[in-house]
């Protein structure tokens, strides 16, 4: 896997983080408590000096692990963070696209319209998955949450100037150039705070955090981000093998998203 | 880790998605779920294998065999990054082409050596686009050298003729490598089948490509996107760099102010350079929004509400359009003088033709800050009702 130069990925996030404030004017940014978004959270600490200017949602389908909610309640105090938990109630059905696609999605939907964010902060990498490939750094979402990818702006020479209609929001992709690499070398250089479920414990570990439902362990007995950095330089697999929607169709994923599931 | 940025240009279907995804299959950069999902699609579409299938991830994609939007793909080579970004290579998505091609270094263009394919007219453009996009250097691949037996005559002629064309619209850096995508000849080692051919492999020749070289004005200029609280703007340096108590002339509303302290990321610090994202506290406080510039009264960059520029247009097009230039959207009139025609001459012309570059005044209403030896305060986006026009470049 590559590693690519911290500081440029850094300022090319801060950037775009203060595209997003300056652009729009009720912004919010999803937090999973996974590594990529308190990644993100801690850039933002550095694009607006120690303040982070918009509320983080937490969609909560309250069967989350014990140790997320633990390491969600810390950090909150700690960075002093805007928190918004959006309760999601888990459907009967619980294979993975019926239940992280329409809960999650729907609990979203909510609190959006709620609340009337008409910018929402997502830590989506493109090397996460194909089609991740073609996610611009401010993407529209129609009223519907839809993402119409053939018809997509432009993005040339910084020009972020989507128009955003009522009822539609702007996705802010800022890690959208990081690698899996880079946000562990960057959670090491920042020593920003690892949710445990990362490390791991009887020779099993998390490599991609979903809910408790749709989240497998991999094999592994890395027991800190040194040791997780050097499984992925021979890793040959990727990221979200432990999440069953990947297992479904080939498509589910640009299903999911269209959904506006991320 | 030095970063190469590789566009792929071209006629659709002379081979570049081929290309991507054989470069990582040789580099062994592709993991094996991606290997065997390329391999079931092309089994289910009843095809032998497509390595192009591994970095076209769409459904549509696959089933009706073209890009349709930017990808990217990055492989490692002994020790070196390679970042490929393949871009649409059909006439109604030249405007995401644009897009894709502004975010490398280096083209490089494929022409299908086949007697049927060879130099089109949108090989022509795309090389048309990427001279205005800047970009300094142009690799020709001529691929599908399998199919006609590497025969060095059809390799040669193919060279002369579009070697005449890139002299004429003045490519300083260009070089020719004959290669098979599918059959992966030539691509990382030299290839046993083209004796005849004495030129580097062609990841060699990308490597050895000059590295594009970064604005070197000194001119003070930072492009602001808006306040942190009222003593403190935000913003990145784009060239020059500040100290504690320089004094900032902010435009276009020509305002002054005095630098009291300098944060870059969350510390403060005495001196912030060009690339870094800051945040400056000012005295007396100011109130920026996206599009205003900070710089120094002795830099002299221009506000202006008209100007000179070369654009390139993706519709026929005339009059009221709106232009993005550092950011900020300004209606404009745009009037075209000449029409650049395709031997590079130049013929009069009233109308923007579509993918055709001209010259043209843009008249802008709101005043905005131009510079010409600053790549970002000399080039713009435009758009009409339809929404995405073109590109401009200021001159
Ligand atoms: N025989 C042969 N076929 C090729 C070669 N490169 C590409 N092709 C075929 O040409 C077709 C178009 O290639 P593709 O990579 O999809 O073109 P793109 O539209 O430029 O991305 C596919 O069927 C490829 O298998 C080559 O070097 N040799």
């Amino acid at each position: 896997m590559i590693k690519q130069n911290l500081s440029l990925l850094e300022e090319r996030s801060i950037f775009l983080l203060r595209e997003a404030v300056s652009r729009f004017d009720n912004v919010a940014a999803l937090w999973s408590m996974g590594k990529d978004s308190t990644a993100m959270l801690a850039v933002a600490r550095k694009a607006f000096v120690s303040k982070i200017p918009f509320p983080v949602i937490h969609i909560d389908n309250g069967i989350d692990f014990p140790e997320t909610y633990e390491f969600r309640d810390l950090l909150t105090k700690k960075w002093k963070l805007d928190l918004i938990v959006a309760e999601s109630k888990i459907k009967k059905e619980l294979s993975g696209f019926s239940c992280c696609g329409s809960n999650k999605t729907e609990a979203l939907k909510k609190i959006m319209k709620e609340q009337g964010f008409n910018a929402l902060i997502v830590s989506i990498r493109r090397d996460e998955h194909g089609i991740r490939s073609k996610e611009r750094y401010v993407s529209k979402r129609n009223k519907d949450f839809k993402w119409d990818y053939k018809n997509q702006k432009a993005e040339l020479w910084d020009d972020y100037s989507s128009k955003i209609e009522e009822g539609e929001h702007a996705r802010i992709h800022p890690l959208l150039d990081w690698n899996e690499i880079d946000v562990w070398n960057y959670t090491q250089a920042e020593k920003i705070p690892v949710n445990p479920l990362y490390f791991s414990r009887n020779g099993f570990r998390y490599r991609s955090l979903g809910c408790t439902h749709c989240t497998s362990m991999i094999k592994s007995n890395a027991k800190n981000i040194p040791q997780i950095m050097a499984e992925l330089k021979v890793s040959t697999t990727e990221e979200r093998q432990g999440r069953d929607q990947d297992k479904e169709k080939d498509y589910v994923m640009s299903k999911l998203r269209a959904l506006g599931y991320m | 880790m030095i970063s190469n940025r590789v566009t792929l240009l071209g006629h659709k279907d002379h081979g570049k998605s081929t290309l991507i995804g054989s470069m990582l299959i040789v580099t062994k950069s592709v993991s094996s779920e991606r290997l065997e999902k390329a391999k079931s699609i092309s089994s289910k579409l009843g095809k032998i294998f497509e390595p192009g299938f591994i970095i076209d991830s769409f459904e549509e994609e696959h089933e009706g065999g073209l890009t349709i939007d930017t990808s990217r793909a990055s492989l490692v080579f002994n020790g070196n990054f390679i970042e490929f970004i393949d871009v649409p290579g059909h006439e109604e998505l030249i405007g995401n082409m644009i897009t894709g091609a502004s975010y490398g270094d280096t083209a490089l263009i494929i022409i299908s050596a086949l007697r049927n394919e060879g130099i089109t007219e949108q090989t022509k453009r795309h090389v048309l686009i990427a001279k205005m996009l800047d970009i300094k250097n142009l690799i020709v691949a001529v691929n599908k050298m399998d199919l006609i037996s590497y025969d060095e005559k059809t390799f040669n002629k193919i060279k002369n003729e579009f070697k005449t064309y890139l002299d004429r619209i003045g490519w300083t850096w260009c070089t020719f490598v004959p290669i098979s995508a599918y059959k992966m000849e030539n691509l990382i080692s030299r290839s046993g089948k083209i004796p005849w051919y004495e030129g580097e492999c062609l990841i060699t020749t990308i490597l050895n490509a000059p590295k594009s070289k970064v604005s070197q004005s000194k001119k003070l200029s930072i492009i602001l996107q808006g306040n942190l609280d009222n003593n403190t703007i935000l913003g990145k340096i784009l060239s020059g760099s500040i100290h504690i108590n320089d004094k900032l002339l902010i435009l276009p509303y020509m305002k002054n102010c005095k630098i009291e302290n300098i944060f870059v990321k969350n510390k403060s610090s005495k001196i912030a350079r060009k690339g870094i994202n800051v945040a400056i506290r000012v005295n007396p406080p100011i109130g920026v929004t996206r599009g205003n510039v900070a710089s120094t009264k002795n830099s002299n960059l221009h506000t202006v509400k008209a100007f000179d520029s070369l654009v390139f247009p993706i519709r026929n097009q005339r009059g009221d359009i709106s232009i993005n230039i550092n950011g900020t959207i300004s209606k404009s009139l745009i009037a075209p003088k000449a029409l650049i025609d395709k031997y590079g001459g130049l013929k009069d012309s009233k109308v923007l033709k579509s993918l055709s570059v001209s010259f043209a005044t843009v008249r802008v209403q709101d005043v905005v800050v131009i510079e010409r030896s600053i790549p970002e305060l000399s080039r713009f986006t435009m758009y009409d009702s339809k929404g995405f026009l073109g590109i401009g470049v200021i001159k």
